[in-house]
């Protein structure tokens, strides 16, 4: 079976520095991959090259056996790659019901004459859609916030907001840019309880970057840590763990050694 | 006509452009140091030019006194007017977004420009200010005869410019401004006196600008419009500087008079060097200019100001207040003469214009300053097609909407890599492009009818004649509810809420599987295309069409009246065209003329920006929403979100996102 995913030798530089250097990996249809790795070791930037998000990387990213290079981010949406993002990009002024509904209008066909005209296809469309994200709320547990705006939402809910938002988009590879941050502790349980059940109910293979390392280690099958630009590790979580490579690069050479 | 004849002029111009350049050098240096500064991009720097050099004019060619008085007195008016500027009316919108402030100053453009018409009179001549005498020496090695005035001005701009550079690089004052300029709150928190240097900033950004003022008025036409519009050419120079650097501004400037003057070498056509100037802008703005990441979050957190009002209101009233006010729009002009029927129905067609900026403003969230060069579109093509060709009215309208759209589209290419007040420079050159360039006599006749005016007549719709006031009335009526109705739909709509997310997070939006290119220049079209309906409707309404009717001056009213009565709301529309047309009438019936309407605009605008960030109608629909609640739309909702006053957006944090 085709890798879901295939990075071969991934450079991207802003300026003199080398965010990434020369990042290979595999994604396997199905799994839930970790990547984790210290402050600036290009997590985001991957996320970004993968979501064509940062255009002009080196190397080449596959998704289900198609160059990604010359498509748009949008484009790279539509062939079902969803993600979060790290400061969460909510629409704040939006509804949480309307910032699920949003990924279903990129996705409708109708345009700005049936809006402006209110053709009765268009009624209907956005019928489905409500029904769709009202479904996807329900999924969240959010059906009570249906009608705030995001943007007063706790972060939390936000978190789940924008995972929930890339699930309309009924992804196959949904990449999450550190969906713990800012969580407390049953917030981060109550995150990982979504990601399974996440994976119970949508077909979808995920990629997971975070620092929390009991997160990590608890939803993903298998991981790759990052550092400097470059893979420096990869397994299961038992492998990561005893790697002294991992660990020198989160705690330095003194204590490793 | 002799063009290798003419190439004997290219020295001669040379001086002249340069002249020209230093000008336009110092101009954008006032603009810069203030932007830097502040953050406030100053539309109104070329109208305080205008007034201080009326205030030379009025001491030295009215009072007799001696040039370099006049130059004085221009230079501390032009410093007070910086002055009382930030102080009163920039300071009280700290914490607010920079659209905000541009509208402040566009708000000051109008006052300062009725103002100075009404004391100095508006097109009359003026004699320009001399400082130095026009002979001249020939310059050494050459036959090229320079001005002394022209030695002057050059000598004058360059040195100031540099001056200005010097002091910002080496003085304790000048680090104290660019630590402000890069972050006033932690300047604050070093112990900079940030109000202070702010207002040092504008006080010499604007006396720059009087100096430019005066240096100017031998050059071009001397009268408070011409003056004020020499914001472009600063706001061109300051571009290719990237607002930041000093010496490329002073670079640009220079390419710019150059640029502006050799046409002339060639072509007859005044507006020549306007069009130049207006390939400068599109060119420095598409090549040169890309605002860093810094900017653009500054602008997109602007942009919410002006945000529609969420859908959230109570269907029984609004349906009977729309009921309502549709009857009394039918009624009421019966009780009128034919006369003001004519004018009812002119609102209503203006009404549309500020719909389009309802599309444009309240849904994109950017300005636009050429609503009525896409007018001009539909307008002219109606006027050549049915004047010039014999077309009957109704093809001529569709194929006139269908150009605007065209043409929207086309400006909006721009707005996909800038962002908004970029693109606000960039609507002001393209209206000042059709003005000056496109729709003068000699350069396109067969669409702008030269000296003369296209006369189109009414038409009749389905075998009724429009001819009469009331059935023109009741036609335009019919036609401003349906459009009225479309922007409706639009915005409660996917549209709506695809603009909207593109605004709150353009990276999110495009990541969902939103073609951002496809989205903002559809909104483009709309906007255009709805202004260049009412362009068609004009020329049928007035029976002809001619320039000078779809100018700068125009779009920049409009503007301002969208912005007072409120870009957020589709029921603004009406209200503020009917505000344009109905408000310069009721002042012919008091002691002021009309006249004075744009100074009561610009000043109505400042007011309201400061007090009531909304705009009138959105506000008043706040208050009535409190007054008639909506039923809750699901049962377990603890509270209606409109149980307490919406929270003011331009004081939230806009630092939240990194």
């Amino acid at each position: 079976m085709t890798p879901l995913l295939q990075a071969d030798g991934v450079w991207m530089s802003f300026g003199g520095v080398h965010a990434l250097s020369g990042v290979s990996f595999t994604l396997r249809q199905g799994e839930i991959l970790g990547l984790i790795g210290p402050n600036g070791a290009g997590k985001t930037t991957l996320f970004n090259c993968i979501t064509g998000v940062v255009p002009d990387y080196r190397g080449d990213i596959r998704y289900d056996g198609r160059d990604l290079r010359y498509l748009k981010p949008h484009q790279r949406a539509r062939l079902r790659i969803g993600r979060t993002f790290q400061n969460l990009e909510l629409f704040d002024e939006l509804s949480a019901l309307d910032n699920l509904v949003l990924p279903l209008d990129a996705f409708s066909k109708r345009g700005v004459i049936g809006d402006l005209l209110r053709l009765p296809a268009t009624v209907y469309d956005e019928r489905r859609a409500q029904e769709k994200a009202r479904a996807i709320l329900h999924f969240l547990d959010l059906d009570t916030c249906a009608d705030t705006p995001a943007g007063d939402l706790p972060v939390g809910l936000q978190r789940r907001l924008e995972i929930g938002r890339a699930l309309c988009l009924e992804p196959r590879l949904l990449l999450l840019d550190e969906p713990g941050a800012g969580l407390d502790a049953r917030e981060t349980a109550d995150l990982a309880r979504l990601l399974a059940s996440v994976r119970a109910r949508f077909e979808v293979t995920m990629l997971v970057v975070d620092h929390d390392m009991a997160l990590i280690m608890r939803v993903c099958n298998r991981i790759y840590v990052l550092d400097h630009g470059q893979i420096i590790a990869e397994g299961t979580p038992e492998q990561i763990r005893e790697s002294p490579n991992v660990v020198q690069a989160y705690l330095g050479q003194a204590v490793a050694a | 006509m002799n063009v290798a004849a003419n190439w004997n002029l290219f020295p001669g111009y040379t001086v002249i452009g340069i002249t020209l350049g230093g000008i336009y050098a110092l101009a954008a240096i006032g603009l810069v140091l203030i932007y830097r500064v502040s953050g406030v991009l100053n539309f109104a720097q070329g109208a305080v030019s205008m007034f201080s050099a009326f205030v030379a004019y009025q001491v030295s060619t009215v009072m007799g006194a001696p040039a370099a008085i006049g130059l004085l007195a221009a230079i501390v008016a032009g410093g007070a007017v910086g002055y009382v500027i930030e102080r009163f009316t920039i300071r009280p919108l700290a914490g607010r977004s920079a659209l905000s402030k541009v509208v402040v100053t566009i708000g000051w453009l109008l006052v300062l420009q009725t103002s100075a018409g009404l004391i100095w009179g508006q097109t009359a001549y003026h004699r320009p200010v001399q400082l130095a005498s026009i002979q001249g020496f020939t310059f050494p090695g050459t036959s090229v005869v320079v001005g002394w005035d022209e030695f002057t001005t050059i000598v004058v701009a360059l040195g100031l410019a540099f001056g200005t550079a010097a002091v910002l690089r080496w003085t304790t004052f000048g680090t104290s401004m660019r630590a402000v300029a890069d972050d006033p709150d932690a300047a604050r928190l070093w112990g900079i006196d940030v109000n202070r240097v702010m207002a040092v900033s504008w006080v010499a950004g604007s006396a720059m600008g009087a100096i430019a003022g005066v240096l100017i008025t031998p050059r071009i036409n001397f009268d408070p419009i011409s003056l004020t519009i020499v914001v472009i050419d600063a706001f061109t120079a300051a571009l290719i500087g990237r607002l930041t650097s000093l010496p490329w501004t002073v670079v640009g400037a220079m390419f710019l008079g150059l640029a502006e003057t050799y046409p002339r070498i060639f072509s007859s056509n005044a507006g020549a060097g306007d069009a130049v100037a207006f390939g400068l802008v599109l060119l420095t703005l598409a090549v040169l200019f890309r605002p860093g990441a810094r900017l653009r979050q500054r602008i997109s957190a602007a942009a919410r100001e002006y945000a529609p009002v969420p859908a959230s209101d109570n269907p029984p009233v609004r349906r009977a207040v729309v009921a309502a006010a549709i009857g009394l729009g039918i009624v009421a002009p019966l009780l009128l003469s034919s006369y003001y029927r004519s004018l009812a129905a002119y609102s209503l067609i203006v009404g549309l214009i500020v719909l389009s900026l309802v599309v444009l403003t309240g849904l994109v969230g950017q300005v636009s300053f050429c609503q009525y060069s896409f007018a001009a579109i539909g307008a002219f093509t109606v006027g050549s097609l049915v004047g010039g060709h014999g077309w009957s009215f109704w093809p001529a309208l569709v194929l006139g909407v269908v150009c605007s759209v065209v043409v929207g589209v086309l400006v909006g290419i721009p707005a996909l890599r800038l962002s908004g007040l970029f693109l606000a420079i960039l609507t002001i050159a393209v209206a000042l492009f059709f003005d000056k360039f496109l729709l003068a006599p000699g350069t396109w006749d067969s669409f702008s009818g030269g000296v003369s005016s296209w006369t189109v007549g009414r038409p009749s719709f389905l075998g009724i004649s429009l001819a009469g006031a009331y059935a023109f009335y009741l036609f335009t009526l019919a036609v401003f509810l349906l459009a009225v109705l479309a922007v409706w739909n639009l915005s409660r709509s996917k549209t709506g809420r695809v603009l909207r997310a593109i605004r709150n997070s353009e990276i999110a939006a495009a990541t969902s599987g939103v073609n951002l290119t496809a989205w903002k220049l559809a909104a483009f079209g709309v906007s255009a295309g709805l202004a260049g309906l009412a362009g068609c409707l004009l020329a049928a309404g007035i029976g002809s069409v001619s320039a000078g009717a779809y100018g700068f001056q125009q779009s920049l009213t409009v503007v301002a009246i969208a912005i007072v009565v409120g870009v957020r709301s589709v029921g603004a529309a009406a209200v503020g065209g009917i505000f344009l047309i109905f408000g310069p009438e009721l002042l012919t019936h008091t002691p002021l003329s009309t006249l004075w309407f744009p100074l009561l605009v610009g000043s109505t605008l400042i007011v309201q920006v400061i007090l009531t960030p909304q705009g009138v109608v959105p506000d008043w629909q706040e208050r009535f929403r409190r007054r008639f609640p909506p039923a809750p739309r699901f049962p377990n909702r603890p509270e209606p979100a409109t149980a307490g006053p919406l929270p003011d957006l331009a004081d939230a944090p806009t630092m939240v996102k990194v």
